[in-house]
């Protein structure tokens, strides 16, 4: 790809993460966030409502597994134990009221998803798009994508299984991972080495979480983590790209977003390799092996037969087959067979 | 009493931030019995209190932190004498009203039907005891012991609440375990949890009860400050080893912990434990 095209694909990637994360102009109603305990999801959540809190949204926290209202956060809605409906009016109660057309921007987060997958996998779906009342409405949910959810008796054998169906409904998922685990399974990938693995797939009985390992990331990193971005367009076509993201220290400082192959861990070396082997290739032949400029275009300027063969010459009569033979070519009689 | 408290241990064992949640799991053999007596140690043992400190009622009571232990794998016998070799009276501290025990074990299944003679809210000690295995009634008796500590700060204890998942039908389910334990976290200022993680009951995640179980453990892992798991050596038995400890951030990490590390630790037939870095 010619450089001013990856430059452009790439500020094009970022632009779509910000505006993901600034919920502007309605970008994604209902955004999944997936998270394991190997990283944790919550810096994600935490960058959505520290933008939110700087574009004056309301904030409303749903809390399923949240004991304490946390900061930025306007309104803040226990969700345990109460029955979808219930649920629905009280978020929906604390929409700002206002004249439709210049609605406050509301961002409403529910920290967990979990529980109602497992109480309530039929109404969720319902449950969360009658949420979304309106553009100035944007979701965002996190989802722990390691706990397995009990599905009640009643949960029909043949339907999907919930985090099926939220993907399916969701118009943006990020998955989030650890940068310092994805730096190891790069290099064990550079290394043709399987890739290790951590936490309940260390295979080790007793640990739950993996170790982050002694030698500490690089002070910029800090503890950033990677966001694999999947983001479906009103055409049903999906972009999908990964970044870093780097939390700032607190609410008040910005985060740092890069893209993932832009990480100096994950950077491509193909440009110096490519550079090297032509050095190599240089001093081992005598002979020119490259192009001039005008070879190159006279090159390009040749029709091929067969590219020739397929246009239609009207009639029906395109995919001729040209043949002029040789001197060399052996005629054979067809009826010689015979 | 503070050579009781392994000094690598000791920042782990402190109070724990407002309304945390530390999750000790365990696997067979690498229990983490020792860990919750030294957890009541550090808890309840005297903050080396100088006379000025004695003068002042109030300071001290406010430093002072009481603690409710829920057992449904050991009775009261059981913690009252390791907690006995580390210094620590409890049945002094109950009078104290800095400590109430909740015996999980002993009439769980017996209490509600057997004769109304024998079923005791208390037994002899003056602990309570839960009679049946709902959790309406663990929600009324933990509120109950609750209800009497009088300092500020009070630290719920459970010991393997994962029982309940196992033993307790087919009605009891990891989320109502989960919300039961959230409703109780809401009036005490930290709670520790232990759980099994053994693999059979984590990894597979086929049948109902290894799903509640992985659902639970790993939920609660993720509503955790923190998390110490503790497990047998990945290289066989060792004379002067028990099992490992690893120490992680869980899911709602505030940085209590600032690194990320594993330990060793040996208990001894005594009940004294060393814990040490590798190589040490």
């Amino acid at each position: 790809m010619p450089p001013s095209a990856q430059a452009h694909s790439r500020s094009h990637a970022l632009l779509l993460l910000q505006k993901l994360l600034n919920l502007r102009d309605s970008a994604s109603p209902l955004t999944l966030v997936l998270d394991t305990l190997e990283q944790s999801g919550r810096p994600v959540i935490r960058e959505f409502i520290a933008r939110a809190k700087v574009s004056k949204s309301k904030v409303l926290y749903v809390s399923l597994a949240t004991l304490r209202k946390p900061a930025g956060v306007d309104v803040f809605v226990k969700a345990r134990g109460k029955s979808a409906d219930a649920l629905r009016a009280e978020i929906v109660s604390h929409y700002p009221s206002g004249a439709p057309g210049h609605a406050h921007k509301v961002l409403v987060v529910v920290d967990t998803l979990n529980p109602l997958c497992a109480s309530a996998p039929s109404q969720l779906p319902h449950l969360l798009s009658s949420l979304i009342t309106g553009p100035a409405v944007s979701l965002v949910a996190l989802y722990h994508a390691d706990v397995p959810v009990v599905l009640p008796r009643s949960f029909g054998e043949y339907e999907p299984h919930p985090l099926t169906v939220l993907c399916h409904l969701a118009t943006a998922i990020l998955r989030v991972g650890s940068l310092y685990q994805a730096i190891k399974r790069k290099e064990a990938r550079d290394r043709s080495l399987q890739e290790p693995e951590w936490g309940i797939n260390e295979g080790r009985e007793g640990v739950l979480i993996g170790l982050k390992g002694r030698e500490k990331l690089s002070k910029e990193d800090g503890d950033g983590l990677v966001v694999e971005m999947e983001v479906r367009r009103r055409s049903g076509r999906s972009v999908g790209e990964k970044f870093v993201l780097v939390p700032g220290e607190n609410m008040s400082l910005a985060s740092k977003i890069a893209l993932l192959s832009d990480h100096p861990k994950f950077k491509e070396p193909a440009g110096d390799d490519g550079g090297a082997g032509d050095e190599g290739e240089d001093a081992e032949t005598t002979f020119s092996l490259g192009l001039t400029e005008k070879q190159r275009r006279d090159r390009e300027g040749i029709v091929l037969p067969y590219f020739d063969a397929q246009t239609d010459i009207g009639a029906g009569e395109g995919g001729r087959i040209l043949y002029e033979m040789g001197r060399e070519d052996d005629f054979d009689d067809e009826e010689d067979e015979i | 009493m503070a050579m009781r408290i392994p000094p690598l241990l000791e920042p782990y064992l402190r109070l724990p931030p407002e309304s945390s949640l530390i999750v000790l799991t365990h696997v067979l053999g690498a229990s983490t019995n020792w860990l919750v007596q030294r957890y009541l140690c550090s808890l309840l043992g005297n903050p080396g209190r100088g006379v000025a400190n004695e003068n002042d009622q109030h300071a001290t009571a406010d430093k002072e932190c009481s603690v409710v232990l829920v057992s449904f794998m050991r009775d009261y016998g059981f913690w009252k004498e390791g907690a006995g070799r580390l210094g620590l009276d409890l049945d002094a501290l109950s009078q104290k009203r800095r400590f109430s025990f909740v015996d999980g074990l002993s009439q769980l299944f017996t209490g509600a039907s057997g004769d109304g003679s024998r079923a005791k809210s208390r037994d002899a000690s003056g602990q309570r005891v839960l009679q049946s295995s709902t959790l309406q009634d663990l929600r009324s008796v933990v509120s109950q012991a609750l209800a009497e500590r009088t300092t500020r700060d009070v630290v719920l204890i459970l010991d393997n609440p994962d029982l309940l998942l196992s033993a307790a039908g087919s009605e009891m389910t990891a989320q109502a375990v989960r919300e039961t334990l959230l409703d109780l976290r809401e009036t005490v200022s930290s709670t520790i949890v232990t759980l099994a993680v053994d693999e059979p009951l984590v990894s597979a995640q086929t049948t109902s009860l290894e799903k509640e179980q992985a659902s639970l453990v790993l939920s609660l892992a993720h509503e955790a400050e923190l998390l110490l798991s503790l497990r047998l050596l990945d290289t066989g038995t060792a004379r002067d080893v028990s099992g490992v400890l690893r120490v992680t951030h869980g899911g709602a990490s505030t940085g209590l912990a600032s690194e990320e590390r594993e330990l060793l630790y040996f208990v001894g037939g005594d009940g004294g434990t060393r814990v040490f870095e590798r190589g040490q």
